[in-house]
């Protein structure tokens, strides 16, 4: 057998190592300004690229595709190439693939801090960022695959398995949740309405978690982790079954973000059983990777890498026991729409994804450099000061959670709410706000502490783009399928396995997604519900633009406390015209589902002018420049046609009128203002906002009205 | 337009019961193989990310 030589590509693992931390402070220290914002209304300073609905994306994407997606291709880079004992399939596709990414955080960060957003959580890029992404993942894909064609070693380690289920899954999630129609060149609507929307932007949302946050990390885990503790993974039967139970599980666990939402019934029940199927793989992951370093727990006292990644897999295990906990109806009825959802959210990814990363960077940063890690002590540091961020973060949050929700849903013996006022329960938790920042400061000053360790390490190493390596040529032929080999034989054929796993992971969301289309009972039409008007969609645009979907939720669920609250629980069929559908997943401020014709034009003006002035000690941002800014009423005739053609039933030719007729409400509500004393431009945004406010949810008190 | 295809299709509300099954057996087909794999493999899979340790320590030459 002759042995070949070739070289590694450590280049690539270093470039994407550095972006890490770089995006990495970038978005914490977004993270922390919206938290503090939160109970500091001025921090967002009065001007719209600095509002927490702004920022509030810009935080998430950061985290999740910035930092967190630079750290998944540094360990990949580093680790596929040594599982292979081949380089990087091509450099060129590397290159592309780097700058590629990074070129799009850039235009993520540039178009949402200017208010060109979807709305759809963790989706909210425009059209032309969201092809680049297709195009940027395929090379990604394309080069991981090669590289695993032209391996030396015959076997594919469970790692891979990982990464190709990571790339398969999020190409069809991406591509499928960013089906839209482009109206000019930053703007677009989604094909998908109402619940079906909603429905495919779950799939896509859990999903991500599952396929961006989760795989890629087991993945990293499962190679990262024996490296680090010098001993193999504790078994690696466990690993395959783990493996394939997750695929085939998560998929199909999406709906548990819509319980009691308007949501088919026979959905959600499907969300709830696979999420708590769900518990037992996820579990057998967290396991094995604690079980790895059964008799070595004294590595642990004095590695903090060791001590980075059994935390990390611990928060792994909490977050995996907590989700399927909240997607148990009851439990989701008084968590959905609290802080609640933000606090398991960030035990996955300052435990599971931060932690994690900062273990990679710490053992992987040093080996590329090869020398020695600057300060241990700083670390250990780091390790300490980032666990103490991340339980002042979670628990202030499980608490205000609770708390908020149980005032909700107080009632008086005399059957009233007792906190009515929706202001109420928000003073009531800003303690907790406060706490929480906080936590996030201890986070943040933790990963500095790494910037400056790992700048520290890298100026003591000697980098060299290209390390020397040797491997015995595959010969291939030798592996024939033999009784009992099958997964063998599949494993070692990745582009045969990443077909399985598209197939496996495509049934489960094809189940969820078509029969909404088939089966037209699921969304009962309603008679009354009607397609906005031109002005009443331009404000919807405005709506979306400023991230209002952030804070404000559109769906009011069948309890006894919020009809009581909001008024009439929402209906499927409300929301055929809604693209996008904007129910939102958080009420930071109360639902707006039905807010129309609650108060007057003019409380509206006032409100968005300064909410204090309505609403004293709220913590909603002021948003001066809407009664200033122009609507760009030009734009109205190709969103009228665009969503004509999506279906929403504008009469053929209602373009040519659709600016007369956006004029003319527009007049009407402006001399409504005039005679209170408020002068403002009917072309102004701040008019069609009041125009869409005061429109929801009417369609079915116009039916009462009409039907006494 | 593919809505008005997949409506001709007779029997779609089976379909996703069927799928489930599927998945049951295929899983439950692994599981079992899992179980009979070969330990030699096993041990061999196991230990390949320690493997290029070797190789670093044979190669680079420090």
């Amino acid at each position: 057998m002759s042995v070949e030589r070739f070289s590694y590509d450590n280049q690539s693992p270093k470039l994407f190592a550095l972006a890490t931390i770089f995006w990495g402070v970038v978005a914490m220290l977004v993270g922390l300004t919206i938290a503090i914002q939160l109970y500091v209304p001025a921090l967002n300073l009065g001007i719209p690229y600095t509002t927490f609905g702004r920022l509030r994306p810009l935080h998430t994407n950061a985290a999740i595709f910035a930092f967190v997606g630079n750290a998944i291709f540094a360990g990949i880079y580093y680790s596929l190439q040594r599982i292979s004992k081949a380089r990087m399939y091509s450099d060129v596709l590397s290159k592309i693939h780097f700058w590629g990414w990074q070129l799009i955080i850039v235009a993520a960060a540039v178009t949402l801090v200017s208010g060109i957003t979807t709305s759809k959580e963790y989706a909210e890029l425009e059209w032309p960022i969201d092809i680049a992404i297709a195009v940027v993942w395929v090379v990604f894909g394309w080069n991981m695959i090669g590289t695993l064609v032209k391996r030396r070693e015959k076997h594919i380690y469970v790692a891979a398995w990982f990464y190709i289920a990571t790339f398969v899954t999020v190409a069809v999630l991406h591509i499928g949740n960013s089906i839209e129609l482009p109206v000019s060149f930053l703007k677009s609507y989604p094909v998908y309405a109402g619940v079906q929307d909603a429905l495919v932007q779950w799939w896509y949302g859990h999903n991500a978690v599952a396929f961006f946050l989760t795989t890629p990390f087991l993945g990293l885990m499962y190679y990262f982790l024996p490296k680090a503790a010098n001993r193999p993974i504790f078994s690696y039967k466990l690993s395959i079954v783990h493996f394939w139970s997750l695929i085939f599980i998560y998929i199909w666990a999406g709906p548990h973000h819509l319980l009691y939402t308007a949501l088919p019934n026979w959905a959600q029940s499907l969300g709830t059983a696979f999420s708590i199927m769900l518990w037992m793989p996820s579990w057998g992951g967290m396991l094995n990777g604690l079980l790895t370093l059964r008799g070595a727990w004294d590595k642990v006292r004095d590695d903090p890498v060791l001590k980075f990644l059994v935390v990390s897999i611990t928060a792994y295990g909490m977050a995996t026991f907590e989700g399927p906990m909240l997607a148990l109806k009851n439990v989701n009825a008084i968590a959905h729409y609290t802080d609640w959802i933000p606090a398991h959210v960030h035990v996955g990814t300052l435990g599971w994804n931060g932690f994690m990363t900062f273990g990679v960077l710490y053992w992987m940063i040093p080996k590329l450099f090869k020398t020695k890690l600057y300060s241990k002590k700083l670390a250990t540091a780091h390790f300490w000061i980032g666990t103490l961020g991340i339980i002042t973060w979670v628990i202030p949050m499980w608490w205000s959670g609770i708390t908020q929700s149980l005032m909700w849903k107080e009632f008086t013996p005399l059957g009233l709410l007792k906190y009515p006022n929706f202001l109420e329960t928000v003073l009531q938790i800003i303690p907790m706000y406060i706490i929480r920042s906080v936590g996030g400061t201890l986070y943040f000053v933790g990963m500095l502490m790494l910037t400056y360790n790992l700048i520290k390490t890298m100026k003591l190493g000697s980098f060299a783009k290209n390390e020397d390596a040797e491997a015995p040529a595959l010969v291939m032929g030798e592996n024939k399928l033999r009784r009992g080999m099958a997964h063998r034989w599949l494993e070692s054929k990745p582009i045969l396995f990443t077909v399985a796993t598209f197939i496996v992971i495509s049934i489960g969301g094809l189940v969820e997604i078509v029969p909404t289309y088939l089966i037209k009972s699921n969304i009962p039409t309603i008679a009354s519900v009607k397609p906005y008007s031109p002005l009443e969609l331009q404000g919807r645009d405005v709506y979306i633009s400023e991230g209002c979907n952030n804070c404000h939720s559109q769906l009011i669920r069948p309890f006894r406390s919020e009809v009581e609250r909001y008024g009439e629980y929402s209906k499927a069929g409300e929301f055929v015209y809604d693209h996008p559908f904007l129910w939102g997943s958080k009420r930071t401020g109360p639902d707006l589902a039905r807010i129309g014709g609650k108060y007057s034009d003019m409380w509206h003006y006032l409100h968005m002018q300064n909410p204090r002035q309505m609403s004293p000690g709220s913590i909603m941002p002021e948003y001066p420049w809407l009664l200033e800014n122009r609507l760009d009423v030009e734009s109205t005739p190709a969103k009228i046609s665009v969503m004509r053609k999506l279906g929403v039933p504008y009469p053929e030719g209602y373009e040519g009128k659709a600016i007369a007729d956006l004029n003319k409400q527009a007049n009407s509500i402006a001399d409504a203002l005039l005679d209170n004393g408020i002068i403002v431009e009917p072309d102004a945004e701040i008019i069609a906002l009041i125009a869409y406010l005061q429109r929801l949810g009417t369609d079915i008190k116009t039916k009462v009205a009409e039907t006494k | 337009m593919f809505k008005n295809i997949l409506k001709s299709v007779e029997g779609t509300d089976t379909f996703s019961i069927i799928a489930m099954i599927v998945f049951f057996l295929f899983f439950i087909y692994i599981i079992y193989r899992t179980f009979y794999m070969d330990k030699k493999v096993i041990d061999k899979m196991s230990h390949l990310p320690l493997e290029d340790d070797a190789e670093d320590l044979k190669t680079n030459k420090e």
